[in-house]
């Protein structure tokens, strides 16, 4: 399966959300500060997003084979009982941004530099979303990422990068020995079809998690047979 | 209007001018160097630390208000030196090895530079055998590292082994955070302070140097 490289992803600032999202009052000093960071972000922000559709080629109790690359994942594996594809995908705000944030010295700036780098992954995210409809039309979605659950733990991002080739030289996005990705504010995960959508958040019981998106579900784990995994 | 106050007040807008012709003006007129730092600098960080805690400011409101503050003390640091004011303690800083992230270490540090402590910061990505050879080299009081993964926070039970392995473990308070971690896992570990937010960790190191 031939793999997608989305490189040409426009992506502009909008720096009145920043300022809303700052509570900076739109006349001072400081939001002119950070319009001129917003201008010279959106003139060098590059993000990219690189995925392939990918068939499962064997499924055991708690993996999937894909391009002979094995996933251990007693949910990825549950999750994936009547599918036969994902969509690996590792997606980033850039090197561009990343390169021009580390040259920031102000404390400020640099703060702001990461929400506009945030802002560029999620224009990624869309693009890569967008992509995917049109192209393959997988119906409705789910997601998982390697290291969002002790089940799949991050250690997998090595096989996930493996299966799309060398995500570094495609888009700029390095896989440190930690397994943290460079750009930091990267995103890499699988994409499959599921006609109940799927959400971390539901196995993990995590409190006072900024980014929860759906309650924990206390016995959600039993439905994937977690308390027989080694 | 005092103008200790004052300074106070603006520091709390984040007005970095303002607060740099005040301080200066302060100066010129007089004024005592530590009157100025304790109560119109630090005074003003420490509502803006507690607003903070409160949920009443947010991040980008407190970097405002310490850049502000940074005016200030930049033209105070010369005369603090010659007139021998020591800080409040020695704070070694650092996001572990195999950890990127600095954001949130970096709002620590300055929080914990709001209250008067000296912060020697060792940036990212920082070994265990580095946090304890400064912090026994400098002398300092506390050990603060930061991790933002769930891979590296294990990192911070090296730097407690290390720390007695170093012989300096009963000499240095050991302080933890970052998104993953919890105090659950500082116990764990055998770390000494768990803190939720920056302001908690600056109020935390303050009294943790105080206590020793």
């Amino acid at each position: 399966m031939s793999i997608n490289i989305l490189d040409a992803i426009n992506f502009q600032v909008d720096t009145n959300s920043l300022l809303e999202t700052f509570h900076i009052n739109a006349e001072s000093d400081v939001a002119r500060q950070l319009a001129a960071l917003a201008h010279t972000a959106s003139q060098i922000g590059k993000p990219k997003a690189v995925y392939k559709e990918a068939v499962i080629e064997a499924k055991g109790h708690d993996y999937i084979i894909v391009d002979g690359i094995k996933l251990t994942s007693q949910i990825l594996r549950t999750n994936l009982e009547s599918t036969q594809k994902i969509y690996p995908y590792v997606l980033t705000c850039g090197r561009e941004l990343a390169d021009w944030a580390d040259t920031l010295d102000d404390m400020l700036a640099a703060f702001w530099a990461d929400k506009i780098m945030e802002m560029a992954l999620e224009t990624a995210v869309t693009a890569f979303e967008s992509h995917l409809e049109t192209h393959y039309n997988p119906g409705s979605i789910s997601n998982m990422n390697p290291g969002s659950l002790e089940d799949w733990p991050i250690s997998q991002q090595k096989k996930l990068f493996s299966i799309l080739g060398d995500p570094l030289n495609k888009i700029g996005v390095q896989l440190t020995d930690s397994y943290l990705m460079l750009p930091l504010k990267s995103l890499s995960g699988v994409r499959f079809h599921s006609s109940i959508e799927f959400v971390n958040c539901q196995l993990c019981s995590r409190k006072n998690c900024p980014n929860r998106r759906v309650e924990y579900h206390r016995n959600a784990a039993e439905n994937y047979n977690l308390k027989n995994k080694k | 209007m005092n103008m200790l106050n004052e300074i106070s007040q603006k520091l709390q807008q984040g007005n970095a001018k303002a607060v740099k012709e005040l301080v200066q003006q302060a100066v010129d007129e007089g004024c005592e160097v530590t009157a100025i730092l304790e109560e119109g600098l630090m005074a003003g960080m420490d509502i803006v630390g507690e607003k903070f805690k409160n949920n009443e400011i947010y991040v980008p409101e407190v970097l405002i208000a310490a850049r502000a503050m940074n005016a200030g003390t930049e033209l105070l640091k010369p005369l603090l030196s010659s007139s021998g004011i020591k800080a409040k303690g020695k704070v070694v800083l650092g996001t572990v090895k195999g950890d990127m992230h600095d954001i949130g270490k970096n709002l620590v540090r300055m929080m914990m530079e709001g209250k008067g402590l000296e912060v020697i910061d060792l940036g990212i990505d920082v070994p265990s055998e580095k946090f304890v050879e400064v912090a026994e080299k400098e002398n300092a009081q506390i050990i603060a590292c930061s991790a933002l993964l769930t891979t590296t926070m294990n990192e911070m039970k090296k730097i407690v082994d290390a720390a007695s392995e170093a012989g300096i473990r009963e000499n240095v308070t050991i302080m933890v955070g970052g998104a993953p971690v919890t105090d659950n896992f500082r116990e764990s570990i055998g770390a000494d302070i768990y803190k939720p937010d920056a302001a908690s960790a600056a109020d935390a190191a303050v009294q943790a140097c105080q206590a020793r």
